[in-house]
């Protein structure tokens, strides 16, 4: 056996004849490792998620009220308090040398956000399609990868959208969907929505819905109220649709000022960065909405991301400070409680080298595993964790 | 007991862990994107109505490809089915005459961005036709009147339906700008000319009952203060079907036409 073979088996040796001390030893050590690397790994890759998804959407048109909260709901399909802007606006938008998509994200079914939007949506997106179509029509729906997982459905089945209110009975009932499509995973809030067309949108918000023809014989003479100037008051005991379907589909009408149809936001893409920046100017300046650079907002919520990694970078090089100072007290103690070991080694005619390679290649063994333990622990955070991670930032 | 290959796998078996925790962490990328691309956006003009088909046929160049899908039926009766609605969602520009006369458009999820409402502009100026609003409860309120959607027979509100159907070609095919603009300025001032002529026929006709009661006679009748009531001469078939042989101002110089013959100079 020559020396080097020798040293790495005698290591391994002593390594299984202290499993609890290794254990301990390369824990110590892996804490130290994993907290700056993940953070720094998880926290970039968070970053490059805000950012990229950020700088894709140059503009973003909502109400008055917390910006992060207006950007997370136009860019992450997430619940806000804020107020809505009208339908409208849209178009107005449209007309300021850009391509303006509405997004209205107001309603859930089964837990997931419904998102109201144009086709223009899914072309700037870049978005794939797994099976299936984009919605045609009224009561169509396209699934993100992951609900299309999660709830086991696929093109032809149906999705009802959440009640809003269980004992109001003048909020329109939940519209059961079709499923016409589903998005291909994209790693993306796209995975996590339910898209459908604006016109949908109006029937969950109860703006618009379908029943019998006010004028036709099918209808109950006790559900006519009055007649009165061209309009018939209908009971609003009449039962709605609660679903579209080809016989029915002709039946759903607008109720109320098409002026007033709520969004949560548009997103713009200015044709130029001049007209970009007139749109911003004309609508800030009219202080009843607010146009802002979603770059700009993520810039400053990764400012803040950053201060919290700098912190754990901080603890992190105390607890490695602290970590070598101990495993270097366990290795001197080690040594102390080994100098019989180290005596017979040396009456056996091993050198001074030997013994002191003997040494290093333990301490080697311990820093080898705990960092490729560290590694990956990273790896599993970033795999199974990272989600649930940028959730809770 | 261990064996010497034992122990040097062993010795390699740190290090490779190592490498193995690095090669993940770094090579785990995001795999090839799954799925179908979506279909880029057909250079082609759809509509669903005569009348908008007319327009488009008098400002479009005809390296632009367009198309009226509404076969042998009525505009009114017309309800894409769903090839045609995939196609009016990808086109390049969906021309509508607006005034509710494309009912499908409204329960159809069309790129926005890409549809033209020639009417839109002149919303305020549509007539409404009584007696078909609903509301549900005291106090609800009314669901939208419907609207008379034959504007185009007024060379004024056709005016303000070509302005906004060039602005739209114009926005979807800038190569053919130019064009676009050369005709449409032609054509508004053969609409100027044709409202001229109206006013004309209608300072003859003050307020003689004239044939061809229709729905689609109230735009002509509230700009030119024309008394229409039924069992004239005037064939509503001219007005309202198409005629690929002759343009939109012809079709509506013949509707001059035909009342002049009613009421001779």
């Amino acid at each position: 056996m020559n020396g080097l073979a020798g040293i790495w088996r005698l290591t391994l040796l002593r390594l299984r004849r202290h499993p609890v001390q290794t254990l301990v030893l390369v824990m110590c050590i892996m804490v130290p490792i994993f907290l700056p690397v993940g953070a720094r790994v998880l926290i970039a890759d968070y970053q490059t998620g805000l950012t990229s998804r950020a700088a894709a959407t140059p503009m973003i048109l909502g109400a008055h009220g917390n910006r992060y909260d207006l950007t997370f709901a136009a860019l992450y399909f997430r619940q806000s308090e804020l107020d809505t802007i009208p339908y409208p606006e849209a178009r107005r938008l449209q007309q300021q040398q850009g391509l303006a998509v509405p997004i209205h994200a107001r309603f859930k079914a089964r837990g997931y956000p419904i998102v109201g939007t144009t086709p223009e949506y899914f072309e700037k997106r870049s978005s794939r399609i797994q099976v299936g179509e984009l919605p045609l029509q009224l009561g169509e729906t396209l699934l993100g990868a992951d609900v299309a997982a999660e709830l086991e459905l696929t093109v032809g089945d149906f999705l009802f959208s959440d009640q809003a209110e269980l004992y109001d009975i003048a909020i329109p009932p939940a519209l059961k969907m079709k499923i016409v499509g589903v998005l291909a995973a994209s790693q993306t809030p796209e995975d996590d929505a339910v898209f459908v067309g604006m016109e949908t949108c109006w029937i969950l918000e109860g703006l618009s819905h379908g029943h019998v023809d006010a004028e036709s014989k099918q209808i109950d003479p006790k559900l006519i109220l009055g007649q009165d100037e061209g309009n018939t008051v209908l009971s609003q005991a009449l039962i709605e649709y609660n679903e579209v379907t080809p016989e029915n589909i002709d039946s759903f009408h607008y109720h109320g000022d098409p002026e007033l149809l709520p969004l949560s936001a548009v997103l713009f893409w200015p044709h130029t960065e001049k007209a970009g920046t007139l749109a911003k100017a004309r609508i800030n300046q009219s202080k009843q909405f607010r146009m802002l650079e979603p770059t700009v907002v993520m810039n400053d919520l990764l400012a803040f991301v950053l201060k919290v990694r700098s912190l754990i970078d901080a603890i992190s090089w105390m607890l490695a400070s602290i970590t070598a100072l101990l495993t270097l007290l366990v290795f001197l103690l080690s040594s102390r409680l080994r100098s019989r070991e180290v005596n017979t080694l040396e009456r056996l005619g091993c050198s001074r080298h030997f013994v002191a390679g003997l040494y290093l290649s333990e301490i080697l063994s311990v820093l080898t595993m705990a960092v490729a333990c560290a590694l990956l622990g990273v790896w599993l955070v970033q795999r199974f964790l990272a989600e649930e991670i940028y959730t809770w930032i | 007991m261990m064996t010497q290959s034992d122990i040097r796998l062993a010795l390699l078996a740190f290090p490779l862990a190592t490498l193995a925790a690095l090669a993940l962490l770094v090579g785990c990328g995001p795999a090839e994107p799954a799925g179908t691309q979506l279909a880029p956006p057909t250079p082609e003009v759809l509509c669903a109505n005569h009348a908008s088909f007319a327009l488009l046929q008098t400002l479009a160049p005809p390296e632009i490809p367009i198309e009226c899908l509404l076969g042998n039926l009525a505009a009114t009766e017309f309800k894409p089915n769903r090839e045609q609605l995939k196609r009016l969602q990808q086109a390049a520009l969906v021309v509508l005459n607006g005034a509710n006369l494309e009912g499908w458009s409204g329960r159809s999820n069309l790129a926005a961005s890409r549809v033209v409402d020639s009417s839109k502009a002149i919303a305020d100026k549509l007539i409404q036709i009584q007696g078909k609003a609903h509301s549900h409860g005291a106090g609800g309120s009314h669901s939208h009147a419907e609207l008379n959607p034959y504007l185009w027979l007024d060379p004024v509100m056709l005016s303000a339906q070509a302005e906004a159907v060039g602005a739209g070609l114009r926005a979807a095919f800038p190569v053919y700008a130019d064009v676009v603009s050369q005709n449409e300025k032609q054509l508004l001032e053969q609409l100027v000319q044709l409202d001229q002529n109206w006013q004309a026929f209608s300072a003859r006709a003050q307020k003689t009952p004239l044939g061809g009661e229709h729905q689609a006679l109230e735009y002509l009748s509230r700009r030119y203060h024309l008394v229409f009531a039924g069992g004239g001469e005037l064939d509503l078939d001219l007005l309202l079907q198409p005629d690929p042989d002759s343009t939109i101002i012809e079709r509506l110089q013949n509707n001059l036409s035909l009342l002049n013959a009613v009421i001779p100079d």
